[in-house]
């Protein structure tokens, strides 16, 4: 498994962490919470929004790290092997969320907090369309539609991350982008923006 | 798909992750060898129990949903909780945002203080104390939204609209995004006043207030005959042969008062002659105390609500550019972008290389005058915005539009050495195929 997306660890250092972790070293898991926090943060931002309980998600994603870390094989990229794992941890909220909107007298925390960004009115506003856009996609949709335009992935990455053949990829890909693109174009100022952007 | 607006919203969210708080390593350690630990012994205790339960669960489940025919309310979030109906929120020093389960969503400004007074399954009713909140509820099949302010009741369907209420002028103030609403008062028609997507209008019932200048729609319509909704209506009771005779001081003098024939005058029309000449004149009433003004939304306000034109109307009055920071300024210009004028952006984002060169914005300036400009001038903006944030938000979008600038101009050399650039610093960008079919085999 191949990543870019991640600030560059040297692979010796990744390597030792790795064996570390596996060892299950005190050390070597706090090592990890360090260096990789803000990175399943801003993983899990992307597929899922600047939300109040992020920080509850990245905890989520570290739990499920560490319970089965002997899953994580030696010389193992770890921003992938975690990547993956912050995938399943959104899939689930979404999901969660999804059910939680059905079962409607079940609805406690349904829709959680989407934090304000410290960003020009325009960009706020685009921000909440765009996650209030996604929100209507199919979770394995939105996930693909995610990590591709908001996270710049490439489409093998995106594969190794939701564990599943890169044709898979290119379907999912090619409903969310026609999805989205409708649910655009019900939001005048949404596609408005969108294709300001156009340069 | 659009690069450049995915590039500006992971720059927005990154920069959203860095500011915010994190709890620190050790805890969030301590915490999670804990929760490791928990659920270890958890996942064994689930497993017997979770294959009983679930035949159980699933069995009661479908039984609570067959014997609830009815639909269920929807509801509401609020501060990371269900909200409550009757609960005020707002005023306070921050955007208060209520997120709804149809996917509504209200956003109430800092001094505005609401709440909501009833949920059903079609929608929701908010009653709007005070200030200003932005509504976006979504339309469905027999959406029933509205949201009160004062005597007034403005339903909605499935629209995006900025209402505000002034208790003290009891004025309200509607500005729609998009849709329609229609608005009952006590001083419009028993059928209401229908606003549509761009209007903005302003009412006090007792006198209809000049209509602003984004207004495109007509004044409101006055009832030529005494109001008859069931609301009170806060206007001067006119003497009249069977009325009380002591006329009632208006609230708001130079607002209003009303004609003989029933018609609502502006504060400035001249009282026409009483046609009954039994009335007794008015007795002089010591007129209230004035009421302070409350203070004008800022610009910044105002665009916070997205009320770009407006925000930008009131910029330029105040002459908010004089004194801006870099920040202001950049934000300043966005509004006048967002406002649709193009020439007045363009001079902000001259005016912010002119007056904080060196700076971040000045930089972001550059980029967005490549985008504003024309194809000419675009070339050299791009250039310039990458030769001062080489790694900056936009520099993946920039490289890959002066490649093929580069391209469309004919000269190869150079777009291949933007291209060159870009495979390095972006080698799985957007424009990386793009980049490679220029660098060539």
């Amino acid at each position: 498994m191949t990543t870019t997306h991640v600030f560059p660890i040297p692979e010796s250092k990744e390597h030792a962490l790795v064996d570390g972790l596996r060892g299950k070293k005190s050390w070597a898991e706090r090592e990890l919470l360090v260096d990789y926090r803000p990175y399943a943060a801003r993983v899990l931002c992307r597929m899922l929004g600047p939300r109040s309980d992020l920080d509850d998600l990245v905890h989520d994603v570290f739990v499920r790290a560490l319970e089965c870390i002997e899953r994580l094989e030696p010389g193992q990229s770890i921003a992938g092997w975690l990547g993956a794992i912050a995938v399943f941890i959104a899939r689930e909220d979404i999901r969660r969320h999804k059910r939680r909107r059905w079962l409607s007298f079940f609805s406690f925390d349904a829709l959680p907090e989407r934090e304000s960004v410290e960003a020009s009115p325009e960009i706020s506003r685009a921000l909440s369309a765009v996650y209030e856009a996604l929100d209507t996609l199919e979770p394995d949709e939105r996930i693909v539609f995610s990590l591709r335009h908001l996270d710049e992935r490439k489409l093998e990455e995106i594969a190794d991350l939701v564990e599943c053949s890169l044709a898979t990829v290119k379907r999912r890909l090619a409903r969310a982008d026609t999805a989205f693109a409708e649910r655009a174009a019900n939001d005048l100022w949404l596609a408005d923006w969108l294709a300001e952007g156009h340069l | 798909m659009n690069t450049e607006r995915w590039a500006e919203l992971r720059a927005a969210s990154d920069s959203w992750l860095t500011r915010r708080e994190v709890p620190p390593a050790e805890q969030e350690l301590r915490a999670l060898r804990g929760d490791v630990q928990r659920a270890g012994r958890r996942r064994a205790m689930t497993l017997m129990a979770g294959v009983a339960s679930m035949a159980a669960g699933v069995a009661i489940v479908i039984a609570i949903r067959s014997a609830t025919d009815k639909p269920h309310a929807i509801t509401f979030a609020l501060n990371g909780g269900l909200g409550k109906t009757g609960e005020v929120w707002g005023n306070t020093n921050r955007e208060t945002t209520v997120t709804f389960s149809d996917g509504s969503e209200v956003k109430a400004s800092s001094a505005a203080e609401a709440r909501v007074v009833a949920l059903s399954e079609r929608g929701a009713e908010i009653r709007l104390e005070q200030g200003e909140l932005h509504a976006r509820v979504i339309h469905r099949d027999e959406t029933r939204w509205a949201v009160h302010a004062g005597h007034f009741t403005i339903r909605v369907t499935g629209t995006s609209f900025t209402a505000g209420w002034d208790p003290k002028t009891e004025r309200v103030r509607i500005a729609m995004d998009e849709g329609r609403v229609v608005v009952f008062g006590p001083c419009l028609a028993d059928t209401g006043e229908a606003l549509v997507g761009g209007e903005s209008r302003e009412w006090k019932c007792g006198a209809p207030a000049a209509p602003t200048s984004t207004s495109t729609g007509p004044v409101p319509v006055l009832p030529t005959s005494t109001p008859t909704s069931t609301v009170p209506v806060p206007v001067p009771v006119l003497p009249t042969p069977t009325s009380n005779p002591t006329p009632r001081p208006s609230a708001s003098p130079a607002l209003g008062h009303n004609a003989p024939d029933g018609r609502i005058l502006s504060g400035s029309e001249p009282t026409p002659p009483t046609s009954n000449p039994t009335v007794p004149a008015p007795v002089p009433v010591p007129e209230p105390p004035p009421v302070p003004a409350p203070p004008e939304p800022t610009w910044r306000d105002l665009a916070k609500t997205r009320r770009y034109q407006d925000a930008w109307t009131a910029a330029k009055s105040t002459n908010a550019s004089a004194q801006a920071s870099s920040v202001e300024l950049y934000e300043l210009a966005e509004v006048a972008r967002l406002a649709g004028d193009r020439a007045g952006a363009v001079q902000l984002y001259r005016s912010i290389r002119d007056r904080f060169s060196g700076s971040a914005e000045a930089a972001r300036a550059a980029f967005q005058l490549g985008r504003l400009s024309g194809s000419s001038e675009t070339y050299g903006w791009m250039q310039t915005y990458l030769r001062e944030q080489p790694t900056g938000a936009f520099a993946s979008e920039t490289l890959g539009r002066l490649i093929e600038l580069s391209m469309a101009r004919g000269d190869r050399p150079t777009a291949t050495t933007y291209a060159k650039q870009y495979l390095a610093q972006y080698p799985t960008g957007a424009h990386a195929e793009y980049a490679r079919s220029v660098v060539g085999p």
